[in-house]
């Protein structure tokens, strides 16, 4: 482990600031570098600390955390940006997602998945809080007549994320529709396909699609 | 209230006034019907021979017939004096008024009265005056009147006066028709008053044409029927012509004889006479001090009469305009407190509805600062607490690499605070609205209250982005969503519709739903769907709200509001 992750947080909150830095610091591969209470002076602040992910909350005195991704969209990525927030409405962590940010967590999960999304993060991926995940394609096969039912607790080949790619792709979403319904990128829906068929031991997408509705992922 | 009503009032209560004050004067003129009686009563007294009081009577009958401006009965009136004059002898004062009646009677159709007057002012001319020729005017203008009003007993006692007028003035030829007109209807339209005068006269024609033996035969026809009745002056004549006769024929014992009988009767009548003359100018002297007494209280009654009444009347107009003034003033008062009171009542029943509505909108605009403070307070703060609180938790597993089921079970139970802090900050304030606007945050409304039984269609001509001030958002975001609450609850509707639209600054809100909808007639049932509160949230924005539902009909509601802008 030669560079420790660094990171920096921004939340309103004090009490939850040391929250998140104690529980980090029971991993020695992370590092807090800093921390603001505010929002207008995180910009430059990460650009000193020279932090690798940033932890910013939405809601924030004097600029508030989409203005801050605005910012930081504007000026390019000094370093990646996971969204921890009380607010779990699919708008906003469309809003977010779409601004460039790289996760979003509820504060519900935080304690559970934040070193996960860190790590996520910090290797090229798109984080989801389960939660946030399960929302978001929820939305995407609500209305869809094929879709039958997405029970996750018995598959242990796959995990929640790869059936929902392989969900997705058996109900014929290509690989850019399920990027932008999932709020993740091509790249990450690829791997997530690679990485199933591989699992799968499949050929092609075909096979992709007699797994779905074999287990009863998708209406025959 | 109304000032004209008042007016009518008075103007009803002066014209009462006016129109009693001239009953009141009417009063005093008196009916034709009294006069009459009184005249009655007058002649009654005069053929009584009772001349004075008949003058009295008379007298009244005048001033009454005068004071009624009714010519026939003041001809009628004077003609009574007159005659009473007549009979006293007074024949200068009987002229007067027969002269005076007859004025007035011919100004009437009263043939009658004109036909007495005529003759009487003939007896007078011919008698007392000696003027034959205008006596016999009168007689002939007499006739006429009798002739026309076929009064043959009239006609006959005129002809006799005629006759007597020209043989006393010698022109027996003259006389004569109408003598003979008399013998013939004498009889039968004749008087016993007359038939001395009448033998007399037939004895004058004989003694005229030289008729001895007829001459003889009348006059002592009518000497005998003069002492046998009341005529004592046609007795006295009567003997004064045969006298006459019997001294052209020589018998001059006897012409002395009955001359000296003609003296005896006229000495007797003008005694008779002078004694009724002294009496009338006895009367005539007291009726004269009596008369100036009774004028003199009359008159002096009249003035107080006058005055009296002058006074009572200005009394009686004060009185009027005094309750007059005090009505109206009265009733201006009245109406100026009325209005004073209203008016009070209206500022009072404005400030108590402003009052009202600023407590409502105080309470409204309270409830919605209330609730976007503990939504955001519970938003922020408590999950910021449950999520250190949480990471904690992680932090003492992870350290410890033991995770007990105590330290499971309160991660639950963080969790399951955290969902139930955000779904009631949720409730109380959508986080969306803050942040997306109205729009969003109501397509995101309709999409979740969507369900398998109930499915909410949203559209909007507004563009998605469009932002408003954030409470304006805030105030229509929770009205529509009490009315899409209701929807659920109550409508048992499959298709729910909410449409949004812009209009001139105005923001036009409609809901339609398919269900079973309600009478929007009846107060409770508006009141058990909250639409009240409603009401008041849309009165708060100055906004309208129409609702149409009938029973298995479904329900539409409108709603208009001016839309508050963004502060720049």
């Amino acid at each position: 482990m030669l560079n420790k992750i660094r990171i920096h947080l921004a939340d309103d909150h004090q009490i939850l600031i040391d929250g998140i830095k104690t529980l980090l610091h029971t991993n020695p591969q992370f590092e807090v570098v800093g921390f603001s209470v505010k929002g207008n002076t995180i910009y430059e602040e990460v650009i000193e600390n020279k932090s690798d992910i940033l932890i910013l909350d939405i809601n924030m005195p004097e600029k508030d955390g989409i203005e801050v991704i605005k910012e930081f969209a504007q000026k390019g990525f000094p370093c990646k940006i996971i969204i921890l927030s009380s607010h779990d409405d699919l708008r906003i962590i469309k809003e977010v997602m779409k601004l460039g940010s790289s996760g979003y967590l509820t504060k519900k999960c935080a304690g559970e998945n934040i070193i996960e999304a860190i790590q996520s993060v910090y290797n090229g991926e798109e984080y989801f809080c389960k939660a946030v995940r399960e929302k978001i394609f929820r939305t995407v096969t609500k209305d869809n007549p094929k879709f039958d039912k997405l029970d996750l607790g018995e598959n242990l080949t796959l995990t929640e994320r790869e059936l929902e790619i392989i969900t997705l792709i058996s109900l014929e979403f290509s690989g850019k529709q399920i990027s932008n319904q999932l709020f993740i990128s091509v790249n990450t829906v690829e791997t997530h396909r690679k990485n199933i068929m591989k699992k799968l031991d499949a050929k092609n997408s075909i096979s992709l699609v007699k797994y779905a509705i074999k287990h009863r992922l998708i209406k025959s | 209230m109304s000032y004209r009503q008042i007016i009518v009032t008075i103007v009803l209560i002066l014209f009462l006034i006016f129109s009693g004050n001239t009953v009141f004067a009417q009063k005093k003129i008196p009916t034709k019907k009294e006069i009459t009686l009184v005249s009655n009563a007058a002649i009654l007294l005069m053929k009584e021979g009772s001349y004075e009081k008949s003058l009295i009577q008379s007298r009244l009958t005048l001033s009454k017939a005068i004071q009624l401006k009714d010519d026939n009965l003041i001809a009628g009136a004077y003609n009574i004096i007159a005659a009473n004059f007549d009979q006293l002898s007074e024949y200068e004062k009987a002229f007067y008024y027969y002269n005076k009646g007859l004025t007035y009677a011919n100004k009437t159709n009263n043939d009658v009265l004109k036909n007495w007057l005529n003759n009487n002012l003939g007896n007078i001319y011919c008698f007392d005056k000696k003027q034959y020729e205008k006596g016999i005017y009168y007689y002939k203008k007499s006739l006429q009147y009798s002739t026309r009003i076929k009064d043959s007993a009239q006609i006959v006692f005129t002809k006799l006066n005629l006759t007597w007028a020209y043989f006393d003035i010698g022109r027996y030829n003259e006389g004569v028709p109408y003598l003979k007109y008399i013998n013939k209807h004498h009889e039968k339209h004749g008087d016993i008053s007359t038939v001395v005068a009448l033998n007399m006269l037939n004895g004058m024609y004989y003694h005229y044409n030289n008729d001895t033996e007829k001459a003889q035969f009348f006059f002592k026809n009518a000497i005998r029927l003069g002492n046998e009745g009341n005529e004592k002056s046609d007795l006295s004549y009567s003997h004064l012509e045969y006298s006459k006769f019997l001294l052209k024929n020589g018998d001059y014992k006897n012409a002395y004889k009955n001359l000296s009988l003609f003296n005896a009767i006229t000495e007797e009548l003008n005694n008779e006479e002078k004694l009724k003359k002294a009496n009338v100018a006895g009367i005539n002297l007291e009726i004269d001090e009596y008369k100036r007494e009774i004028d003199k209280i009359e008159s002096e009654f009249k003035t107080k009469e006058y005055v009296l009444l002058q006074e009572q009347s200005r009394n009686k107009k004060i009185v009027v305009t005094v309750i007059l003034i005090l009505v109206f003033l009265f009733s201006l008062f009245y109406i100026s407190s009325e209005n004073a009171k209203l008016k009070q009542k209206n500022k009072l029943k404005d400030l108590r509805s402003k009052a009202q509505e600023n407590m409502i909108n105080a309470s409204i605009n309270g409830q919605e600062l209330e609730r976007k403070k503990i939504a955001s307070f519970l938003h922020d703060n408590i999950s910021a607490l449950l999520s250190s609180a949480g990471l904690h938790l992680h932090a003492y597993t992870s350290q410890n690499q033991s995770s007990s089921e105590e330290i499971i079970k309160t991660k639950a139970i963080l969790e399951e605070a955290h969902d139930q802090v955000r779904d009631l900050s949720h409730e109380l304030m959508p986080s969306l609205l803050a942040r997306f606007g109205l729009f969003d945050t109501l397509d995101d409304l309709c999409e979740k209250n969507s369900n398998s039984i109930l499915h909410f269609n949203y559209s909007s001509s507004v563009d998605r982005k469009t932002r408003y001030d954030e409470d304006f958002e805030m105030k229509i975001y929770f009205i529509i969503t009490e009315l899409l609450n209701n929807t659920i609850k109550h409508s048992n509707a499959q298709q729910a519709k909410l449409n949004i639209h812009e209009n001139n600054d105005f923001l036009n809100i409609d809901i339609m739903d398919d269900g079973k909808g309600f009478d929007s007639s009846k107060f409770h049932v508006l009141e058990g769907f909250g639409l009240n509160q409603i009401r008041a949230r849309i009165n708060n924005l100055k906004g309208t709200i129409e609702i149409n539902s009938k029973l298995d009909a479904g329900t539409t509601i409108k709603i208009i509001v001016p839309i508050t802008y963004q502060k720049k």
